[in-house]
């Protein structure tokens, strides 16, 4: 039945769109982490692979400026 | 990673436009992989086995594609009730 179910899901929407920005080739794999958490926390993430460090955020303003104040924080050090 | 963010969403906005998410069941994800093989045209980067990152302005090509194909291999029944009383 769930099998059927899902057939008739992509009857209607075979494949699910979203635009927004692919982040990738981080520094290191706490740059990755803390700003993907940080984008998931705030509900923008549509997809991520911590294994490969890639995300893909749907909208990215408040991901620029929480990368602008950690980046910033981190000179500070 | 700051400055290649920022080189990145210049170019995204700019010549190549936003990309697109493209979220699919496996079987019409290998679909959309056959339609990109004749001139790579769709897909920027395979992500997962559900997952495609796809060029922002090819979407509804491909997704015109899709349907041709998907025209082409499911029949269509006529006449079907969708029950399985009718069949004595």
């Amino acid at each position: 039945v769930i099998d059927q179910i899902r057939l008739w899901q992509l009857d209607t929407e075979r494949m699910l769109a979203t635009q927004g920005y692919l982040f990738k080739d981080f520094d290191d794999y706490r740059e990755y982490i803390e700003i993907c958490n940080f984008a998931d926390d705030i509900g923008v993430v549509s997809w991520r692979n911590d294994k490969k460090g890639m995300f893909f955020a749907n909208k990215v303003d408040q991901i620029k400026d929480f990368m602008r104040t950690r980046k910033k924080a981190n000179e500070g050090k | 990673m700051f400055s290649y963010f920022l080189d990145s969403l210049h170019r995204d906005t700019g010549k190549l436009g936003i990309r697109t998410l493209v979220e699919c069941d496996p079987s019409i994800k290998s679909i959309i992989v056959n339609i990109d093989n004749d001139k790579n045209d769709y897909i920027i980067e395979d992500l997962d086995e559900s997952h495609l990152l796809i060029k922002d302005n090819m979407v509804s090509q491909l997704k015109a594609k899709l349907e041709d194909r998907l025209k082409e291999t499911v029949p269509i029944v006529e006449n079907d009730s969708d029950s399985d009383r009718d069949v004595k």
